[in-house]
């Protein structure tokens, strides 16, 4: 997936649908955490939380992010496991 | 490019509008051989037509002959545009000043050609008034030095504001209405093979009467904006991307609505000297 980060926002390509989309910064951020490969959902909060304080806030934010992600076809969702992820 | 036709009338104004390029031998390798014809038969005689053939293809029906060059300059559009798939191709204006080009993406009706043409007119040099030719590998802007089509208005504002602007025929009555080419600056045609630094976008905005505004465009929204007006950004997928990405990088983005053209090229100035 190639990114262009504009800070508050940022671009991305989608390599399988060769779509552009326009992403928040939050997405861009998930799309960093996601670049060590699949994670479940509290693994990508852990790692958010190191931006905010804020964890109900943050969580909210990111369901809806994780939403979008998948309409856009950016993420996958596997069946829920214990070591399987987004 | 091969520019091929039985169109006598065709010969004047072509000679005057290019009149600073080289003319090449017939033979050799062309990108395109974009032929004005008459349109053959009875009707040459009572409506004569003109068709473009682009190679052996025929990408539009027939156009009354009185509008050859119009014919002849769009067909030349339409083929770079279709084949111009090692660069992204953008629908701007370019031009160049100290080593710095401005892009000038626009949709039509925002003034773009006009806007242009008086900066070319003014001592800037022309890279192109239709197409914003990006390279992948050096993301430089590379000239496609043709004549500014002109259309209704701006005609009358160019030829009077440049009076030493050679300009060709108008053409009154053409699917775009009233059209007339502006022939490219000696040193814009001396130097039609030099790519230049891209350093500014700027959307023009022409509305009649209005007070200059010049506003910052978020990076992003300029990328956006970029996407939309590439004509081949879905053909060339993540190489385009990669392109937009760079272009956005080196320029500052601007829209400037403006409503006389002093206003417009203070505000060009201005942006082009304090840019990268």
């Amino acid at each position: 997936m190639l990114v262009y980060d504009g800070g508050a926002a940022g671009m991305v390509f989608n390599p399988r649908s060769w779509a552009t989309h326009r992403v928040s910064a939050l997405i861009l951020c998930v799309i960093d955490t996601l670049r060590t490969g699949p994670q479940t959902r509290e693994q990508i909060l852990g790692n958010l939380l190191t931006l905010s304080d804020n964890e109900a806030e943050i969580a909210d934010a990111l369901d809806d992010a994780l939403r979008e992600m998948g309409s856009l076809n950016l993420i996958v969702q596997e069946p829920a496991s214990a070591d399987q992820g987004i | 490019m091969r520019i091929r036709s039985n169109v006598a009338a065709l010969a004047t104004p072509l000679a005057k509008l290019y009149q600073h390029f080289d003319w090449l031998p017939a033979s050799g390798f062309f990108d395109a051989t974009v032929s004005v014809r008459h349109v053959p038969g009875l009707r040459r005689v009572l409506r004569p037509q003109v068709r473009l053939i682009v190679d052996a293809t025929i990408p539009f029906e027939p156009f009354p002959a009185i509008n050859h060059l119009p014919l002849l300059e769009w067909g030349m559009n339409f083929a770079l545009a279709e084949r111009g798939l090692h660069s992204l191709l953008l629908h701007a204006g370019v031009v160049e000043r100290h080593g710095k080009a401005v892009l000038l993406p626009a949709i039509p009706g925002s003034g773009k050609s006009t806007l242009t043409a008086a900066l070319m007119c003014d001592g800037y040099r022309l890279l192109s008034d239709e197409f914003g030719v990006v390279g992948l590998a050096d993301g430089r802007l590379h000239p496609m030095v043709r004549p500014v089509a002109l259309k209704n208005e701006s005609i009358g504002v160019i030829s009077n504001r440049y009076p030493a602007g050679v300009m060709g025929p108008t053409f009154d009555k053409t699917r775009k209405g009233r059209v007339a080419h502006l022939a490219p600056s000696l040193d814009s045609a001396l130097r039609k093979k030099e790519t230049a630094r891209p350093s500014l976008v700027v959307f023009p905005q022409f509305r009649g009467g209005a007070a200059l505004r010049v506003e910052p465009v978020d990076p992003v929204m300029a990328f956006g904006k970029l996407c939309v007006n590439s004509f081949n950004y879905e053909y060339l997928g993540p190489r385009s991307f990669g392109a937009i990405s760079r272009l956005v990088q080196m320029c500052t983005h601007w829209r400037v609505e403006f409503g006389g053209l002093d206003d417009a090229i203070r505000a060009m100035d201005d942006l082009l000297a304090a840019a990268p």
